[in-house]
């Protein structure tokens, strides 16, 4: 791709050389795991590759977005186990720049070392898309915050250390009373329970119960009502990102597609001569283009501090749709080997229809891109 | 005769009796994670007449339309697509049977199907044939009063399940000749290995390899005359004619159901302040998805009525087989889309049946296959390989 510099081209390399010897091995077993194994994480880890935001200080080594696109595209061709992990390493660091430094040092350097955990709760069971419907409650108390709710589809969830979600600080304000809290998820008063999902079965989604937790203040990040606009920033990352850990499935399938249909004959000739066979793949091989380049599109302008809003919400749903219909596809080339738990692509399918909920529908994405380019007048109101 | 586009008022007591039948009775959670369909549904099934409405009264059977077949698998396919699968291989088997099989044969295994005492599979497929049926290498010999059959068929749909097999398998496979008989092998004979297959979804259906080594059965299992096995398995096996049908008519049930979820789900959620169904992104979607389902339902009951009148419906089957199944796992993932995170997990039943339905993308020969069926009757034998207008000729 044209705008690739050379440090991201020999990233790009180290990535693949990395992923290839050190998470191609029962990656196929890994993606059926309610977890994620602890052996990857500390690969992980060792590599770097879960403090890419974490400012050097801290024992990370900070990169641009383009960069972290590269590591979830090349990670996730291997490995898609550890996808919403990564993710949560790459949001959270970037929201604690506004946090005390007492909270900094106290988790980023253990966050990018892989033994603490963390990850992020905005849904709720009452508001899915629509972010400022949030019922979680912070009361000031004497130093403390005391929080009450429920934050639902936790990526990561069962398995975190701990959680950076939004609560109402003040009512009836709307985006201006949500406020950004780190919760440990050892104090008194959490529960949680978990999903049996489809498919991103390693990211244990998990609902996250909050009964009155007395929390110290200095886990609060940012200022009060400072936690909507942090929160949707992280999201013009985080969208980008997840399609090209998609993007990255999609490739690995294609690859395997490409041998297949050269290996496997019928009446008398390989499959790729039939042009229902061979121009299915040529179809998705542009659509998995296109979609790279809307995504890297979309990391390049935040690189370059341009706004990035409307390319990012266009990548997320044009790649994800592309990426699911691209593996339904392949599965359909592989036939009843495609459907068997033998081959990757059923589970990666599974996983691809997920990343079609997750981080914002095509209806939320729309609802952005319609905002941006007709006027916020546009928008739904209550 | 007027063109009528309703059922008669049997037809509409048959699909309550089947409705009230699955909504009482497919509720186990045992079908849901068992690779098989208890025998106690498969018995109450042939008891209520649901197996039998194509074999002959002397074995079993109770006289029905296809149209009618259709009516109770759709019912069946709201409540569980592994049933309404189970259902549609019993037709494709009474078919068979009752078409070729001999009197010993109609009496024991017939019947029991039709009374859902046994359960039967089609070992055809193997692993380097795929959709090309002429190229089985599975091999039957005579040894004095009996065959003996051997060969691997994968993947077979009920195989861990049944009680037997129909196997397709030739005289000489070596020569390289299409000429291929049909058998039937009860599967407990000695010399059968089975191993499970574990898919995506449709896990009732059991899918598995079946190896037969030296299996020796009797002469009058043969099931149609010697060298009738392709026209066999063209008409009433692989290329099925009504299980290309009833893959749609199961896909069209499906749908119903996931459109009624999608439809009370956005009723009943709010975002922005309003319910979803306000949404012409929501409301549209869903209106779109009707008219879909609209379409290749009816396209699958006009199928069927062509097929009950003896009329040519070869295109008309497989555009069932191809089409169908496409709007089933479209519909029923814009349904689960619609639930957003909750259509994701096994709380509600959307995911599993957007796996369930993806078998039917494949089963038969998938899209590509039907194409060329289409395709062969549409334009003409220039239009597909020589192999397959050999076979898919006239005997179609």
């Amino acid at each position: 791709m044209v705008f690739f510099t050379e440090n991201h081209k020999r990233f790009r390399s180290e990535v693949q050389e990395f992923a290839t010897k050190a998470l191609a091995p029962g990656a196929k077993e890994r993606a059926k795991l309610d977890h994620i194994s602890g052996e990857v994480i500390s690969k992980l880890a060792e590599a770097g590759l879960l403090g890419l935001t974490t400012p050097s200080q801290y024992g990370g080594r900070p990169s641009d977005s383009v960069t972290l696109g590269i590591m979830f595209e090349e990670v996730c061709k291997v490995d898609f186990s550890p996808m919403l992990l990564l993710l949560s390493h790459v949001m959270i660091p970037l929201m604690m720049e506004w946090a005390s430094r007492e909270l900094r040092e106290e988790w980023l350097p253990a966050l990018a070392r892989g033994e603490k955990l963390v990850c992020f709760g905005n849904t709720e069971p009452d508001c899915g898309s629509d972010g400022t419907a949030i019922k979680t409650r912070a009361v000031y108390d004497q130093d403390h915050y005391i929080l009450s709710g429920e934050k639902t589809s936790v990526s990561v969830g069962m398995q975190a250390d701990v959680i950076a979600l939004t609560a109402v600080t003040q009512e009836n304000i709307g985006s201006r009373g949500i406020t950004c809290f780190l919760v440990p998820l050892d104090l008194a008063g959490v529960s949680r329970s978990r999903f049996v999902d489809m498919g991103c079965l390693p990211a244990g989604r998990a609902s996250i119960f909050l009964s009155e937790v007395r929390l110290p203040e200095k886990y609060r990040i940012g200022g009060e009502g400072e936690g909507f606009a942090k929160v949707m920033n992280g999201f013009d990352i985080t969208r980008a990102l997840v399609v090209l850990a998609t993007l990255g499935l999609a490739e690995a399938s294609m690859g395997e597609a490409l041998d297949y249909v050269k290996r496997r004959t019928l009446f008398g000739t390989p499959i790729g001569h039939f042009e229902g066979v061979s121009f299915k793949l040529a179809e998705c091989m542009t659509l998995i283009q296109a979609s790279k380049l809307l995504s890297y599109q979309a990391l390049k302008l935040r690189d370059e501090g341009l706004p990035h809003t409307k390319e990012t919400a266009m990548a997320k749903w044009f790649a994800a749709e592309s990426a699911a219909n691209v593996m339904h596809e392949i599965l359909l080339i592989f036939g009843n080997e495609g459907y068997s738990e033998k081959n990757p692509i059923e589970q990666r399918l599974r996983d691809a229809i997920g990343l079609l909920i997750g981080d914002g529908t095509a209806e939320i994405m729309k609802l952005i891109i319609a905002r941006e380019i007709l006027g916020g007048r546009f928008m739904p109101t209550m | 005769m007027a063109m009528e586009f309703q059922f008669s008022e049997e037809q509409k007591l048959l699909q309550w009796a089947v409705n009230d039948f699955a909504q009482k009775e497919l509720t186990e959670e045992e079908l849901y994670t068992c690779d098989y369909v208890p025998q106690g549904i498969i018995e109450k099934m042939g008891t209520l007449g649901f197996l039998g409405l194509k074999a002959p009264e002397e074995y079993g059977g109770t006289a029905g339309t296809w149209v009618e077949v259709g009516i109770l698998d759709e019912e069946i396919a709201k409540r569980n697509i592994a049933v309404a699968h189970l259902v549609m291989r019993s037709y494709e088997i009474t078919s068979i049977l009752a078409g070729y099989g001999t009197e010993s044969v109609k009496t024991e295994w017939l019947a029991g199907v039709a009374k859902g005492r046994k359960v039967g599979c089609i070992a055809a497929t193997e692993p380097g044939s795929g959709s090309n049926i002429i190229g089985i290498k599975a091999s039957i010999s005579r040894d004095n009063d009996s065959y003996l059959v051997s060969g691997e068929k994968v993947p077979v749909s009920f195989g861990m399940q049944a009680d037997f097999a129909i196997v397709f398998a030739k005289t000489d496979p070596c020569a390289g000749s299409n000429e291929m008989s049909a058998f039937l092998v009860p599967l407990d004979l000695p010399g059968i290995t089975k191993a499970s297959i574990r898919n995506m979804g449709l896990y009732g259906s059991g899918v598995g390899s079946i190896v037969f080594d030296q299996v020796r059965i009797p002469l009058e299992y043969r099931i149609g005359e010697q060298g009738e096995g392709l026209d066999i398995n063209v008409r009433l096996g692989l290329y099925s004619s009504s299980s290309q049908i009833l893959s749609g008519i199961i896909s069209m049930g499906a749908c119903q159901e996931a459109l009624n979820l999608a439809v009370s789900y956005s009723k009943k959620r709010f975002a922005f302040g309003r319910p979803l169904a306000k949404f012409q992104a929501i409301s549209g979607k869903i209106a779109e998805d009707v008219t879909l389902v609209e379409a290749g339902r009816w396209s699958c009951y006009r199928a069927l009525w062509l097929k009950e009148q003896n009329l040519p419906h070869a295109k008309e089957a497989a555009m069932c087989s191809w089409w169908c199944p496409k709007v089933g796992y479209d519909v029923i993932k814009d349904a689960l889309l619609i639930h957003g995170h909750t259509g994701y997990t096994d709380d509600l039943p959307l995911e599993r049946m957007l796996r369930d339905i993806t078998a039917f993308r494949i089963i038969g020969g998938g899209d590509q296959l039907m194409k060329l069926i289409i395709a062969s009757k549409a334009i003409g034998g220039i239009a597909v390989p020589d192999d397959f207008a050999a076979y898919i000729g006239d005997s179609y």
